[in-house]
């Protein structure tokens, strides 16, 4: 499926549930892992263009390239597939090596310092490397856990690794021994300097270079392994928020709502002390209309109705100050009274802060209300996509006009001929061929994608009901015909009976329509069923996509049943 | 619930002094519970009881665990002075069931508490990570609540030759951390598919902090009231060790006490005192952990006792 989403507008997902709508809100927000794909971000006009274009030719090299291009500066779901270039796998050697070095050396330095701490420079050497080591893999995590402050921290203890080493082989010594005099740590620290300043100094080399060597294979490796996820993906987080669909369950029992709603801003970093905080917190539980934030601030959960809960999962939503919100049926527990306050508030700080929703919702009378663009999604594919006024107004697709049909209309003399989907909804594994919705479409025709067990069963089922007493069993051959063998009439009368079947009652029961061509073959005959294919999602009218064969197509093709 | 006035702060709030009110809030709602739960509060005075009996030994008891009474000798009977009568030493054994009191006390909540943070921190990284990991702590887990736990502590213990009371808290605590870590780990796999943990990777939290700001929250309760029932577990075990002749001959605990009234057949001759009162002692002792464990369970956790 393919949503491309505009700054500043609301954009609906309408489907029954089941259908992946919720799926495909995770998938952007990267909470579950998309299949396959790309999620792509800000990404201005012309750049979508050339994404676009690139697409339709996959085989091309140079598209290829464009594409990456895209999706390096714009995905989320990105992850550098590069070779590793020679200085990386020089780094990466001295790595290994440095390691191994440090593993069998490392125990004849202890001895040593257990028995003289200063008698030869490498205990020393070896614990300004083992300290540059550790401080360069404290400086390689993601940058929201670690503030400025902290590797500032981290670069001055690598530095000062040759004052702290002495003075830990010295400490080392000392417990080892079970040496309890008092010492001068000023002279502990000086002594090593004023016997081999030559050492101190390749100390200091090693524990600098150990430090940022170790810092930045970490942090290569990391986005080697994680993509952006790990790296650039907590900033993108912050822009991207989700209002979840049940107040009651996503908000942590045990957190007051201040916890609730600061806890985005301690995590990442933003406010710089309580005062801000506080007021940042107030701000949002205002601006969500929970008025005084006083009365609120120290609430548990189930202290609070419904609506104040999700108005509380708003604010915590909207603390960070994100630029894209995916609202997963936001008002579909709630109460229906309390559903227009919800919107309003939503709609309302769209307006203030410039949001960019995508509104997932089963309701399409909501959809009506508040989207300014709807996509119409069944089975993990969206059927239609237009404007408000183009789907609602002038539906295109059989789902979309049955939807749309069973809306309630609060006028009791404004009738509307319902159309109620026969069936249940299929298995997502097993999606049916052909348009997906032909087994439940009351319009599906010919080329719809009639498989030969639908086919078959239709007629097993004619069969019962006495329609078509005279045929045998009717089974599903590996070509993908039906076969039906011979009963108690001879087979050229079977032919005959069979072809009256579709000609009268094709209409009644749809899938007959599949029905391409009836013939008798060594004492059975063989359906054979027509040609289909997926429809493709067509751009129908500027902006207005469709995918259904019924618009494409001009009109249904006639009976081509030849005996 | 819903009994507690609900807090309005004004001015400035910070990290530490909202927990502090969501803490205290908490606290006060579950004692008020505690307050109106007459299981919870048979066991809370029997607690009480034995706490401050341990807290006042030295007041209480009128002679020392280890000091002879004077112009007393060895195992004579019951009399005004020494009511259960003294030992082979010729000790109060009155004082010493008082003084007991504080070794029991300190053993189980000591190695309750060490079993506690071992299962919990097994159970929460087992529950959380998954994966090969958890496989692998389970599996080493299995082994140990397979190893009959008595039969370990009694082959540390005697390996070990006798126990200092930091090693017979450390032996009873590393031995029996494997029901906590499998109690932690089954709540949080349930924990982490509930949608508040979604929302906390939404805003961008690491996998820790999760770990620690949304998961341990919400097993707390549970991992407090399995606590409270280790710990009388853990008094049973320390009596045991006692009885057994593996701990320390200066650590006077009621198991001892029992220990020493079987080694000279006190019922035989007629000091039925010196067997009976320590066994009395932890049987309520124990019990009082018991009413207090369940009912604080049942408080802290409704929605569980009720599946």
């Amino acid at each position: 499926m393919d949503l491309d989403i505009r700054r500043g507008e609301v954009f609906c997902l309408v489907g029954e549930s089941g259908c992946g709508k919720t799926s495909t809100g995770k998938a952007i927000l990267k909470l579950v892992e998309a299949t396959d794909g790309d999620i792509l971000l800000e990404m201005p006009q012309e750049d979508a263009r050339t994404y676009d274009e690139a697409r339709t030719r996959p085989d091309d090299p140079r598209s290829r390239e464009a594409l990456d291009g895209v999706r390096r500066k714009y995905s989320v779901t990105w992850k550098e597939n590069l070779p590793w270039a020679a200085g990386q796998i020089l780094i990466f050697v001295l790595a290994i090596l440095a390691a191994t070095f440090l593993a069998i050396f490392v125990p004849s330095l202890a001895l040593g310092v257990l028995r003289d701490p200063f008698a030869s420079p490498w205990p020393i050497i070896g614990f300004c490397l083992s300290i540059g080591l550790i401080l360069g893999s404290v400086g390689s995590l993601p940058p929201t856990r670690i503030s400025r402050r902290t590797r500032v921290i981290v670069a001055l203890l690598t530095l000062g690794s040759v004052v702290i080493a002495p003075v830990a082989v010295l400490f080392i010594h000392r417990a080892l021994t079970g040496d309890t005099s008092r010492f001068e740590v000023g002279a502990a620290m000086a002594s090593p300097w004023a016997e081999d300043p030559a050492a101190m100094i390749l100390g200091l080399g090693l524990a600098v270079s150990a430090a940022g060597g170790a810092c930045a294979l970490l942090l290569d490796w990391r986005e080697r392994s994680e993509g952006l996820t790990g790296i650039r993906m907590r900033s993108i987080r912050r822009r991207l928020q989700l209002i979840f669909q049940d107040p009651y369950e996503s908000l942590n029992p045990k957190q007051s709502v201040y916890e609730i709603i600061s806890e985005p801003l301690a995590v990442n970093r933003i406010s710089r002390n309580p005062e801000e905080t506080s007021a940042s917190v107030r701000e949002a539980l205002s601006d969500v209309g929970l008025r005084p934030p006083e009365e609120f601030i120290f609430r548990f959960p189930h202290e609070l109705s419904g609506g104040q809960r999700q108005r509380v999962s708003i604010a915590a939503a909207l603390v960070l100050q994100p630029d894209f919100i995916v609202a997963d049926e936001p008002v579909s527990m709630l109460d229906v009274s309390i559903r227009t306050e919800i919107l309003d508030v939503m709609m309302e700080l769209r307006s203030r802060r410039d949001l960019t929703y995508l509104f997932i919702t089963h309701d399409l009378s909501l959809a009506w209300v508040i989207a300014d663009r709807i996509a119409v999604m069944y089975l993990g594919k969206i059927v239609e996509l237009g404007t408000t006024e183009q789907v609602i107004g002038h539906p295109m697709h059989p789902y979309t006009k049955a939807l749309i049909s069973v809306v309630p209309s609060p006028d009791p003399r404004h009738k509307v001929e319902r159309i109620i989907l026969k069936g249940e909804r299929p298995d997502p594994v097993d999606i049916p061929s052909g348009c997906r919705f032909h087994p439940r479409c009351p319009l599906a025709f010919e080329r719809c994608g009639w498989a030969a067990e639908e086919v078959a069963d239709q007629l097993r089922s004619l069969k019962a009901d006495g329609l078509l007493a005279g045929a045998g069993d009717f089974e599903v051959s590996e070509a993908g015909t039906v076969r039906v063998s011979v009963g108690s009439l001879s087979a050229d009368a079977l032919v005959m009976e069979l072809n009256a079947l579709l000609s009268e009652r094709r209409d009644a029961y749809l899938p007959l329509k599949g029905i391409a061509e009836v013939r008798a073959a060594n004492g059975a005959i063989e359906l054979s069923l027509h040609e289909s294919s997926e429809p493709p999602l067509l751009e129908i009218e500027p902006g207005n996509f469709v995918a259904c064969h019924l618009v494409t197509q001009p009109a249904p093709i006639g009976p081509s049943v030849t005996a | 619930m819903g009994t507690v006035e609900v807090v309005k702060v004004g001015g400035v709030i910070s990290p530490f002094r909202a927990r502090a009110i969501v803490v205290g809030r908490r606290m006060q709602d579950i004692g008020l519970q505690v307050f109106h739960n007459k299981t919870a509060m048979a066991g809370l005075i029997i607690l009480i009881f034995f706490t401050v009996l341990a807290v006042a030994a030295p007041l209480i008891a009128p002679y020392g665990p280890l000091s002879a009474v004077p112009d007393v000798g060895p195992l004579t009977l019951p009399a005004p002075g020494h009511p259960f009568g003294t030992n082979q030493f010729g000790y109060d054994i009155y004082s010493q069931v008082i003084w007991g009191t504080q070794i029991s006390l300190l053993v189980g909540v000591l190695a309750a508490a060490v079993a506690s943070v071992i299962g919990t921190a097994v159970g929460l990284v087992s529950g959380f990570v998954g994966g090969w990991i958890d496989e692998v702590i389970m599996r080493f887990n299995d082994v140990v609540l397979s190893i009959p736990w008595l039969v370990l502590m009694i082959v540390i213990a005697a390996r070990l030759n006798y126990l200092d009371l930091v090693g017979i808290i450390l032996v009873i605590g590393l031995t029996g951390w494997s029901v906590t870590a499998r109690v932690v780990r089954s709540q949080v796999l349930s924990l982490k598919e509930r949608m508040f943990v979604e929302r906390g990777r939404m805003i961008g939290s690491s996998n820790t902090h999760i770990l620690l700001r949304h998961i341990f929250p919400n097993a707390f309760p549970l991992i407090f009231a399995n606590t409270i029932l280790t710990v009388a577990v853990s008094i049973l075990s320390e009596s045991v060790l006692a009885f057994l002749n593996l701990s320390v001959k200066s650590n006077v605990s009621w198991g001892r006490i029992i220990a020493e009234a079987y080694q000279h057949d006190a019922l035989t001759i007629g000091m039925a005192e010196w067997l009976i009162v320590p066994g009395l002692c932890i049987v309520f002792l124990v019990f009082g952990f018991y009413l207090f464990g369940y009912a604080l369970d049942e408080i802290l956790n409704p929605r569980l006792r009720r599946r």
